[in-house]
């Protein structure tokens, strides 16, 4: 067993009773879907009955008796896709493994360069693994599951599907990277001031960002770069790069933190 | 003989508390050293350093003769903490093939002996072993990990006297086997006193003293009879406890003392025993305190 080997070790060790939570909430979210749905359309006729009964009430109440309101032919809750519920990992794993598996890893003698070196060849094979899940999913989704079911796929969403099944799985993979990164860099210096700082101005950006009306653009034209680009090299660009800061970030954190 | 180990005026504070002050220490190669202090007395602080855990506010440290810069992380070098960091869902076997490529000169035969001698059922989680199991689990990989320099902090922590013994009794076999350079952190002198060769006493963040056990022995000697006579004895000498019961009393001295001494104290009517190692570091702690 290498050193690599060990943290990957660590790692699922630390991980293992979150993986099979969010697997276990997964497969009890599915079978929840597919009794709604089965129990929604169990009976049409009641709801259509239903629906004009209120119909008939409002009008009343109003006294507008052209009021309509359009029924979608039928009615379904909307799910989020499984495959996208499996991306709950992504904050798991860049919350849990920076928290659980440093002292660990020291304890055995790591040094903290490899640590960190090994910490994002975890963090980049789980982005991949993630984005290929979904990709693998994506046309099973929409081939299989939305017969019996109404989902919703980040991959639609953001509309990534405009670069291809390969441009699609690029694309995921660098967003998931820059999650992973994002969310390590908030939790690789919790006893540094400096980290106290960050987590602040993160906290109040958004808020600030939206109630301002100067900035309220910028702020979308960032989450439209980041999410919505239409280049799919600008993307990469944008996702990776920030990414790169954030890696940075928490190597000086990293590399200053006592056990 | 090289050093292993080479600590220059070494400091660290927590807030307006000196845990560690100004302190100096050298290790040489195939040694074993005993670090002793009272619970509070900076040895972990002063080993978290040693080993990169934590950084020190000044001074140098230099490892194998490479200097310790901050966040660097000495190599072959295994430190064994007082409490157990290893993932508790962990079998003892995954812990310690986990620790083998952390040490490249690990010895698995001798890995697996040990889970014998020590009675630590492999296929057991780390979280039902026992707080002295824990230790041995330690233990043994600081003894299979064979490092050049192998520090164990409080490793008897919850063993039995038994268990206790069968880890000392290890410790010297295959020292004997394969010298290397050990450093013991503990409270219990007595037990390591047959073990290490020599001792570091620590108190209040600084080294109070570092002297070989043989010479400890040799130097320390307990003084009782009556007062006048005592008194007259003890001028000049290094007296690190003294007790007086009416017009009798005893002292601990610390310092060599020639044939011509023994027949001085003869004949002042004063008898000259050995004093037991725990009891000389309780009185060396409390040095110059006199119970009237």
């Amino acid at each position: 067993m290498n050193k690599m080997k060990v943290q990957l070790r660590v790692s699922w060790l630390r991980m293992k009773l979150a993986v099979w939570i969010l697997l276990a909430a997964i497969a009890v979210s599915m079978a929840t879907g597919i009794i709604v749905n089965a129990a929604l359309d169990s009976d049409p006729q009641q709801d259509a009955q239903d629906v004009a009964a209120a119909v008939g009430e409002l009008r009343e109440i109003t006294g507008n008796d052209e009021l309509q309101i359009e029924v979608p032919s039928e009615m379904e809750n909307v799910n989020v896709s499984s495959a996208n519920m499996l991306l709950t990992l992504l904050p798991l794993l860049a919350i849990i493994l920076p928290l659980q598996t440093f002292r660990p890893m020291m304890n055995f003698g790591d040094s903290r360069r490899r640590y960190f070196t090994g910490l994002l060849g975890v963090y980049a094979v789980s982005a991949l693994l993630l984005a290929l899940v979904n990709s693998l999913w994506w046309p099973f989704e929409q081939n299989f599951v939305r017969i019996y079911s109404q989902t919703y796929n980040l991959i639609e969403v953001f509309g990534w599907e405009q670069f291809g099944t390969v441009g699609a799985f690029i694309y995921q993979s660098v967003f998931y990277f820059f999650v992973l990164t994002l969310f390590n860099l908030l939790f690789s210096g919790l006893k540094s001031p400096i980290s106290w700082i960050i987590w602040t101005v993160l906290i109040a950006a958004i808020p600030i960002g939206t109630s301002i009306a100067s900035l309220r653009v910028h702020v979308a034209d960032f989450f439209l770069a980041l999410l919505f680009n239409d280049s799919l090299i600008n993307a990469v660009g944008i996702n990776l790069g920030l990414s790169l800061i954030f890696i940075a970030g928490a190597w000086l954190f990293t590399r200053r933190r006592t056990f | 003989m090289s050093s292993v180990l080479e600590v220059r005026q070494v400091s660290k504070a927590y807030g307006r508390t000196d845990a560690v002050d100004s302190l100096n220490m050298d290790l040489a190669e195939h040694t074993i050293y005993g670090l002793l202090g009272r619970n509070g007395a900076g040895k972990t602080t002063f080993l978290n350093m040693i080993t990169g855990g934590i950084f020190p506010d000044g001074g140098e440290i230099a490892v194998h003769g490479n200097l310790l810069k901050k966040g660097d992380v000495p190599t072959q070098t295994c430190y064994i903490r007082e409490k157990n960091f290893y993932p508790n869902n962990a079998r003892v076997r995954d812990v310690l093939q986990m620790a083998a490529a952390f040490h490249p000169d690990w010895d698995a035969k001798f890995a697996s002996k040990l889970l014998g001698t020590f009675k630590l059922n492999p296929r057991k989680k780390m979280r039902q072993l026992s707080r002295g199991m824990e230790s041995m689990v330690g233990n043994l990989i600081g003894l299979a990990s064979r490092a050049p320099l192998t520090i164990f902090d409080e490793p008897v922590l919850g063993l039995d006297v038994l268990m206790r013994e069968r880890f000392y009794r290890m410790l010297i076999e295959d020292y004997a086997e394969h010298p290397r350079t050990i450093l013991l952190s503990t409270h219990l002198i007595d037990e390591i006193a047959t073990v290490v060769e020599q001792v570091f006493i620590m108190e209040s963040g600084s080294i109070l003293m570092h002297e070989e056990v043989e010479q400890i022995r040799d130097r320390a000697h307990m003084i009782s009879g009556l007062g006048a006579g005592l008194d007259h004895f003890l001028q000049g000498r290094r007296v690190i406890h003294g007790e007086r019961y009416g017009n009798a009393g005893m002292a601990v001295v610390y310092g060599e003392l020639t044939e011509h001494d023994h027949r001085e104290a003869a004949s002042q009517g004063l008898t000259i025993e050995g004093v037991p190692l725990q009891k000389f570091f309780a009185y060396l702690i409390e040095e110059g305190q006199t119970d009237e």
